[in-house]
């Protein structure tokens, strides 16, 4: 923020316009604001089940949008939010990621062609943003994320009435996003049900917090009594219970010649709330991770370790992490089925694009023809890029895309409103066995809309079921879960919980409907061995005597089995 | 010099099987090989039997098209009371057949006009098809006439299977490595049609109940139907016919849906664990697909 001097001497007039690089500086820090309190943000689950964390894709999109922005060195705002807003475009993960960057576009366009951020643009900026997002979504819902960008735009819209400083009229909206935040649990009762406050909105409320922060650091010193603030916002957010937070790591690295810098930004790498401080000879270290063998092995290589100290902060952590250490595939790797030649197609065939959320699955998807795979899922939610790229990659003019997760629909239809050259139908796919079924009637010479009719019409062909391992503990739909415990979760709603798989799994199914059903499959995760899973589903077929059994190895992350009843 | 003779091969499923008989057609017997051993379909083994030990054999049944002197013998005897005959075959894209016969017309040349017609199906559909080709005959109609007739008549036959697996399909070769590796981690059924005589996979389902319902979605799709029969595997209705039947029935109340059990050489094509559907639409239906 370009503060000018003379006003920054008479409060309360504070800033009153803003140019492109301060701009630039701003938002970054939205994005480290966040970065710092993503895994609260990760906390705000609705299903304690390991999922595309809303706060890290948040903060993923965040990141990109900025890297986009950071060589340029240009003062003009228009351009600067564009380039912001292209990044944020491209970079946006899971849905809240998605809306997110919508978010951006909308204030991105308001600024279009002007040089300056003055408050009138502000306010116009934030209420094109709230538009455009709600605009992004087939069905908005209040008590998410567009309700704190919509309220914010509006108590932006009031606070221009009589300031125009710039730090005001921001402190007012993040109040106001703070109190939209809190009220999201009266609007959507789910969240009530849950215990949390919307993780989406959450996440908002941390870049809008940490740009005004930034702007407050300049004029006052608040480092110390900031993290108060947030320890209390942390408290109001965070479930009752103080899990899913990882390992927290602390430890004296001493050594010759320590670079701080160094460490500090290898640290950081590893996990979050990192705090790395010392000299050449000691470094103190603290950091939050999910897996403290990785900070711990890389300090030993540096010198001697002393005044270890390793918390568990999740109950039950170790099967996580056990399963989160296999589970490393980030989604940008290319999908481990090249074993199969790719479906011959014709320029004007339709093409599939599926997203898989393991090498099983991908290779059942790319079986029954689908001829681009983006790898993700649960876990780890492709970016609109990525999607894009996987669109890009398929030689047809016609594409059928298959999310096969509630948590990337938004992301795939974002990515389909922009390839260039290619028309994308998004099939709206929930699950892995919804994609699975959604292809079964693909037809590569059909005619678009008669395959995407039959392609929709298929998806609900199936019930699906879900075992993985509770994150937190919760009561939810009358089920209560210990955090640590395997969860049964059927079409995405929590049905059951208990420390026996295969009991879990059992009562799962039984919620499936599984006797009316002809065909049970089970796609067996990465922690599970074959010769176990066939054991497993013998016991089944004594309880179903009539269904048919099949299975078949997934290959995805967290989540034991995914079933599907049809 | 005589009527027209209709000549057809074992393929041709009659409903009524005594108007084979009735209406004079002339049927070549395929043979189908099952392990070592070769039946001429309808003389040596009859289609229960058959479809019985095709499920029982881990070796795919195989189809063996008549020769060319199969016909030509068949050719030759019919040209002692006619010079005109219509050879109404199933469709050129799934066997040598045609060809055979084509090859066989040759040797007679100048003595007796012969029509190899690719009827672009088999089974029912074929013998629909060959059924009113022969009551045109009968009523006199010139062999230019009836083969106009018939060729008119070719493209108001559907026929739909599905099938338990692939294993069958890429047997047999019909289907191209792209369609049959299809499939191959999950437990698929594909659901078939004849199309310009070729048999393509339409879509894919993955349990008995959706392929009912796919069936029952196809023939729905038919303004005017004319006749319609389910074959099916089994002497006698199974779970899956019985399911499809009932279907179909409250579809198109006031329609009869005959159960025939198909031939061996539709088994050794699809297998012998198949379910379809035989369409023939009202050729003067106003809207009929075509």
């Amino acid at each position: 923020m370009t503060a000018k001097a003379d006003n920054a001497a008479s409060p309360p007039a504070g800033p009153t316009a803003c140019d492109g690089q301060a701009f630039k500086r701003l938002a970054a820090a939205g994005r480290d604001w966040l970065d710092r309190h993503h895994a609260l943000v990760n906390q705000l689950n609705v299903f304690p089940v390991p999922d595309g964390d809303t706060g890290t894709n948040m903060l993923m999109t965040m990141r990109n949008a900025i890297k986009e922005v950071e060589a340029n060195p240009g003062d003009h705002i228009g351009q600067v939010a564009a380039q912001i807003a292209h990044g944020a475009m491209m970079g946006s993960r899971g849905n809240s990621g998605t809306i997110l960057s919508q978010l951006w576009q909308g204030f991105a366009h308001a600024l279009k062609d002007h040089k300056t951020l003055t408050p009138e643009l502000l306010v116009k900026g934030l209420r094109e943003a709230s538009d455009t997002a709600y605009r992004g979504v087939i069905k908005p819902v209040e008590g998410t994320i567009l309700t704190v960008a919509r309220e914010a735009a509006e108590a932006a819209q009031e606070s221009s009435r009589d300031t125009q400083d710039m730090v005001e009229i921001l402190r007012r909206v993040v109040v106001r996003a703070k109190d939209a935040l809190a009220r999201t649990p009266e609007m959507l009762p789910i969240l009530q049900k849950a215990g949390v406050v919307d993780s989406g909105g959450s996440g908002l409320v941390y870049i809008l917090e940490g740009m005004l922060l930034y702007l407050q650091r300049e004029e006052i010193e608040v480092e110390e009594t900031v993290p108060a603030e947030v320890h209390d916002l942390a408290t109001a957010l965070a479930p009752e219970d103080e899990l899913g937070y990882g390992y927290d790591v602390q430890f004296i690295l001493k050594g010759d010649a320590l670079d701080v810098n160094t460490v500090r930004a290898a640290i950081d790498q590893m996990g979050w709330s990192t705090l790395v401080v010392g000299s050449q000879d000691a470094i103190k270290v603290h950091v939050h991770v999910h897996d403290p063998g990785i900070p711990l092995s890389y300090a030993v290589s540096l010198g001697t370790l002393s005044d270890i100290v390793v918390e568990n902060m999740q109950e039950q952590y170790q099967d996580y992490v056990r399963e989160r250490g296999a589970a490393e595939t980030p989604a940008t790797a290319q999908p481990a089925h090249a074993d199969f030649p790719p479906f011959e197609l014709d320029p004007d065939d339709i093409g599939v694009v599926s997203v898989a959320s393991g090498e099983g699955l991908a290779r059942v998807f790319r079986q029954l023809g689908a001829a681009g795979l983006v790898m993700g899922g649960q876990t780890n939610n492709p970016s609109t890029q990525e999607i894009l790229d996987a669109i890009q990659r398929v030689p047809t003019r016609k594409i059928i895309l298959l999310p096969n997760n509630k948590n990337i629909i938004l992301a795939a239809e974002q990515a389909a409103r922009l390839a260039t050259g290619q028309t994308v139908v998004v099939i709206p796919t929930r699950s892995m066995p919804q994609g699975i079924s959604a292809l079964l009637p693909y037809d590569p010479k059909g005619d678009l809309e008669t395959v995407t009719r039959a392609m929709l019409q298929a998806k609900d062909n199936v019930v699906t079921g879900e075992i993985t391992t509770a994150t937190r503990s919760v009561e939810l739909n009358g089920v209560q879960v210990a955090s640590g415990q395997i969860i049964g979760l059927v079409d995405g709603a929590l049905t059951a919980a208990g420390d026996d798989l295969s009991s879990v799994l059992r009562t799962t199914l039984e919620h499936m409907c599984s006797h009316e059903c002809e065909l049970i499959t089970l796609y067996y995760g990465n922690g599970i061995q074959e010769a176990e899973a066939r054991q497993v589903t013998d016991s089944l077929s004594a309880v179903y005597p009539n269904q048919e059994f099949e299975v078949v190895y997934g290959g995805q992350a967290h989540y034991h089995y995914i079933l599907s009843a049809e | 010099m005589g009527r027209v003779r209709i000549v057809t091969d074992s393929t041709a499923q009659f409903l009524d099987p005594a108007i084979v008989e009735r209406l004079g057609i002339t049927v070549v017997p395929l043979s189908v090989s099952l392990g070592t051993r070769v039946y001429r379909e309808g003389l040596d083994i009859d289609p229960a039997t058959f479809l019985r030990l095709a499920q029982q054999s881990d070796i795919p049944a195989r189809l063996i098209a008549p020769s060319p002197e199969d016909f030509a013998a068949v050719f030759r005897r019919l040209n002692q009371e006619t010079d005109q005959v219509l050879a109404l075959l199933m469709s050129r894209r799934l066997s040598q057949t045609w060809e055979n016969a084509l090859r066989a017309s040759k040797t007679l040349l100048g003595r007796c006009e012969i029509v190899p017609l690719d009827s672009m199906t088999l089974s029912v559909g074929l013998a629909l098809l060959v059924e009113r080709a022969a009551r045109a005959a009968e009523s006199g109609a010139s062999l230019e006439e009836v083969v106009h007739q018939a060729r008119s008549q070719l493209n108001h036959v559907y026929s739909v299977f599905y099938v338990n697996g692939l294993t069958y399909l890429r047997h047999t070769g019909l289907l191209s490595e792209a369609q049959t590796i299809l499939g191959t981690m999950l437990d698929i059924k594909p659901f078939l049609t004849i199309e310009e005589g070729e048999l393509i996979p339409m879509e894919k389902v993955r349990t008995q109940a959706q392929a009912v319902d796919k069936i029952v979605e196809f023939v729905a799709e038919f303004s005017a139907l004319e006749q319609l029969v389910i074959l099916h595997s089994a002497p006698h209705p199974t779970e899956r016919t019985r399911l499809l039947h009932e279907h179909l029935a409250t579809e198109f109340p006031g329609y009869s849906f005959p159960l025939v059990m198909y031939q061996p050489s539709l088994a050794a094509l699809i297998g012998p664990d198949g379910v379809g559907v035989v369409v023939y639409e009202d050729p003067n239906a106003e809207d009929s697909l075509s």
